[in-house]
């Protein structure tokens, strides 16, 4: 028997004559060939790695590939314990050494420049094209520079937002290290949407964390403009516990931040309040990362709008979109909202590659955030799609009233949380 | 040597073949409750094999593990997150949920 290749069997379709779409057919005619169907993911972080593992894990037929212009990842969630001094860098860091090894996915170091969801092929920055059956895409997010008047990349260097652990998240540890004891630090939020809301008060408890244990006469000063958090009254009595008198937080329209003056230290809110501060942590407004736009995929909120329960693009066929970058109705963006989206979207594309059928999906995920080493606020909510849309059906926050040693509990909790989602990303 | 007709004839008919049979196995997709067990990986590891203080899930006997959930859900059993995270689960999915992570090797 010989082996028919894909142009073949297309010329054979043409000479036939059968007005079938070829499109359509392009995933049948590489499954009568033999060919494997390839499924390519564009970012390999919460969303697009563990996808990816989970694609692999549940259809081992599959030739998947992921790219990623990252040789390391290093995570968002506790990065906050890192900037709070209570873990380094390598407790954060990780490489995709064995989502290659243990799982096969093909890792490619690139970008990707333009997708082409009608030829089913994504353009890289190096030169090359990767042709795909379904897509993923998993970017997260950019920041919108110019919302800020005065801010930019650039100036990003001094200012750090530290909303993307790495580099930022070390400039930002440099600078409290430097700071003389006394100063206040001013960390910023914008409005939402953006990732991890409630990681801005982790974040003033942890910068609070480690002033206290080293420069204690220093003061943290939290500007939100958003609703309050749902975990905010828990926070407010940690810190009156924790750090009585060192974190002021100031909500409303005057928390925007509207305008930096990055060599004055300063932040100015809408109608010229301004706060000064000896560093200034500044979250700039998000939006989709720019592939997403790029490749039509946003709407005009600038996010990305898909099927709830399979997360398929509603304005791409054979696109899926994952993690920060879409709208997934009351899901808060973050990397759990991301892993559990990661798995019913690997479903979801395992089942519609194999005909079979996709089945109702509940996500639950649980967002702990840290207000000290041993203190730990836990959200839990489990999504359903209910007419269209992803719903919070039950859930809450841990109650104020907690014991400590509940909150040590979801502390020890939190670490378990952190290194199974790891390990379900990086396939450890 | 190709001959056209026939390759078309073959080839269409094991597309047919294939679409049949990909229609017709279940196998192939993701049942229900490894759907569901999603979930729980997050926290509890991958394929349940517990991570730190998270407790293993997997291989435990499924009416324990059944009695458990429900017994969260009841406030019968205390427990810091589960509780509020098994409201959200009817009977039927906890049972598929013992019976899924009792069989996990």
């Amino acid at each position: 028997m010989h082996k028919l290749t894909r142009r073949d069997f297309a010329r054979l379709l043409t000479v036939a004559g059968t007005g079938v779409c070829l499109n359509m057919l392009g995933s049948a005619a590489r499954a009568a060939s033999g060919a494997r169907p390839r499924v390519v993911v564009i970012g390999a972080g919460f969303g697009g790695a563990t996808c990816a593992n989970f694609l692999r894990s549940y259809g081992p037929q599959l030739d998947v590939t992921v790219v990623e212009p990252k040789k390391q990842y290093i995570t968002c969630p506790f990065s906050n314990t890192v900037i709070g001094g209570i873990n380094d860098m390598s407790y954060i860091t990780y490489d995709y050494a064995q989502l290659q090894a243990r799982r096969g996915c093909k890792l490619v170091q690139d970008t990707v420049t333009a997708i082409d969801a009608n030829a089913r092929v994504v353009r890289l920055k190096g030169g090359g094209t990767l042709a795909y059956d379904r897509l993923v895409v998993a970017p997260g997010i950019e920041f919108q520079w110019d919302k800020i008047a005065g801010h930019s990349l650039a100036a990003s260097a001094g200012i750090p937002h530290a909303w993307i652990a790495g580099e930022q998240t070390q400039i930002l540890i440099k600078q409290l290290q430097g700071m003389p004891d006394g100063g206040v630090v001013i960390v910023a939020a914008p409005r939402k949407p953006f990732r991890a809301p409630p990681a801005i008060l982790e974040r003033a408890s942890l910068i609070a964390y480690y002033l206290s244990v080293n420069k204690p006469k220093s003061k943290v000063l939290v500007l939100d403009p958003n609703d309050a958090e749902p975990k905010l009254a828990q926070f407010l009595k940690a810190w009156g516990e924790m750090y009585p008198g060192m974190i002021e937080r100031i909500s409303g329209p005057a928390a925007q931040v509207t305008r930096l003056d990055a060599a004055a230290r300063t932040v100015y809110g809408p109608n010229g309040e301004s706060y000064k501060g000896a560093v200034i942590n500044l979250v700039p407004p998000q939006t989709a990362a720019a592939i997403a736009a790029t490749a039509g995929l946003t709407d005009k909120s600038g996010w990305c709008p898909v099927n709830p329960a399979s997360f398929e693009s509603t304005l791409q066929k054979s696109v899926y979109v994952i993690g920060d970058s879409c709208i997934a109705g009351d899901m808060l963006k973050s990397a759990c909202s991301a892993n559990v989206q990661a798995k019913a979207c690997a479903a979801a594309i395992i089942s519609s590659l194999n005909g079979a059928k996709m089945h109702e999906q509940a996500l639950t995920t649980a967002f702990y955030s840290l207000a000290g080493p041993k203190f730990a606020i836990s959200e839990v909510q489990t999504y359903r799609a209910v007419n269209g849309r992803l719903m919070s059906v039950a859930g809450g926050v841990s109650e104020t009233s907690a014991a400590k040693r509940i909150r040590l509990k979801e502390a020890e909790y939190a670490a378990g949380w952190y290194k199974s989602i790891t390990a379900e990303m990086l396939a450890l | 040597m190709r001959h056209p007709a026939k390759s078309l004839s073959a080839v269409l008919a094991a597309v047919l073949g294939g679409l049949v049979i990909s229609g017709a196995s279940r196998a192939d997709g993701i049942d229900r409750a490894t759907a569901l067990s999603f979930s729980c990986t997050t926290c509890h590891g991958p394929t349940g094999l517990g991570s730190k203080s998270v407790p293993k899930i997997r291989g435990l006997d499924s009416k324990d593990l059944e009695q458990s959930m429900k017994g969260f859900r009841s406030g019968e059993e205390q427990e810091t997150i589960m509780g509020r995270i098994t409201q959200a689960y009817s009977n039927e999915e906890m049972e598929l949920l013992a019976q899924y992570f009792a069989k996990a090797e």
